[in-house]
């Protein structure tokens, strides 16, 4: 039986892979979650030192290119660009709950070599989404607890039942 | 480094002006030196002036023409007026030895008196040498340099994010603006 795509968050952040701040998508099946990074580049008072001093490229090669996250073969998605992917029948501990922040995203797995591997990620909303929703009267508080919402739905109805009832949730 | 053409003139024009500042507050030292007779007499002293030593440090070393030792003070402007007047006065440095080195850090102190006189026993006339350094470090010009520098160094990180930020508007035109759920597709 073929893996299923449950869903796509479009937007979160995390500073996993390089320790700095960096933007990615999360795209969730019902057998893995796959953090797939928007570039290779972070975002942060060290990444923008650097980015100074590169060299910028024509407006052409800077532009990314897009990623059909309907289509695009899975394992290809979750080895490309440093993408973190982790197996839900891996998971061990997971949570969702508010921080200062936004909504937080923490997944304890173990891999196949039994080492533990840590996911921590922080859903938000994106800033045009919000704006967009506070044209149509919906608060920005309330624009950006609605996605973090639809994103909990989202892990709740890919995630194996054992792990979904261990997990703690937002209420 | 097209778009950020000017953050460089700029940056380079802080450095330009942060440089010859951290120069000048940073290496210049005033040098001195003072020969001091000390008179015979068993309360005569010998003493030199030392003005605009405010928020720098003084330093330097003192010798005696005999083997007797001598006693050396450093003074400041109130006190040595107390010293004159035989009142009971606190040295900011004091040392007995025929040789050696003093050291005094004091911001607030605008004029300093180094004062010699005989070490115990010796009443005869006494011949002192003393040099000194005023090491010039001006807290105000090292932090208006650091402050020009550190300030070149922000506008280049402001230039990059500002830079990133482009970038990531192009990502997110790429992407849907709101979580999907999927209808069940398989791969």
């Amino acid at each position: 039986m073929g893996e299923t795509r449950v869903g796509l968050i479009p937007y979160a952040t995390t500073i996993m892979r390089t320790g700095q701040l960096e933007t990615c998508a999360i795209l969730v099946s019902d057998r893995r979650t796959i953090l797939a990074f928007d570039s290779r580049r972070p975002l942060g008072p060290r990444a923008a030192f650097k980015e100074f001093f590169r060299k910028e490229p024509d407006p052409a090669s800077e532009a990314p290119q897009p990623v059909d996250f309907r289509t695009v073969d899975l394992d290809v998605l979750a080895v490309m660009n440093d993408n973190i992917s982790v197996q839900h029948s891996a998971i061990e501990k997971l949570e969702y709950k508010k921080g200062l922040s936004g909504y937080s995203l923490f997944i304890e797995s173990r891999n196949l070599e039994g080492k533990k591997e840590i996911v921590l990620a922080t859903i938000a909303a994106p800033s045009d989404l919000v704006k967009k929703q506070k044209s149509e009267g919906v608060p920005a508080k309330e624009a950006k607890r609605q996605y973090a919402l639809k994103a909990q739905e989202l892990f709740k109805r890919a995630m194996p039942s054992v792990v979904a009832h261990k997990a703690r949730w937002v209420e | 480094m097209k778009s950020g053409w000017w953050v460089t003139v700029v940056w380079i024009a802080m450095l330009a002006v942060a440089m010859p500042i951290g120069w000048f507050y940073s290496s210049d030292a005033i040098e001195g030196s003072a020969h001091l007779t000390v008179p015979e007499g068993a309360s005569t002293f010998a003493s030199y002036r030392v003005d605009d030593v405010e928020g720098f440090s003084l330093s330097g070393e003192f010798s005696s023409s005999t083997d007797s030792p001598v006693e050396l003070m450093i003074l400041d402007e109130g006190e040595y007026l107390k010293f004159l007047a035989n009142s009971s006065y606190v040295a900011e440095f004091r040392a007995v030895a025929i040789s050696g080195e003093f050291s005094v850090d004091k911001p607030s102190m605008e004029t300093c008196h180094i004062v010699v006189r005989h070490g115990a026993g010796l009443i005869v006339p006494q011949e002192v040498e003393v040099s000194y350094t005023i090491s010039a470090v001006n807290p105000v010009g090292m932090l208006s340099a650091y402050g020009f520098a550190f300030g070149g160094g922000l506008l280049i990180v402001y230039d990059g994010w500002k830079r990133h930020k482009k970038h990531e508007e192009i990502v997110r035109e790429s992407k849907p603006l709101d979580v999907i759920f999927f209808d069940s597709e398989s791969r």
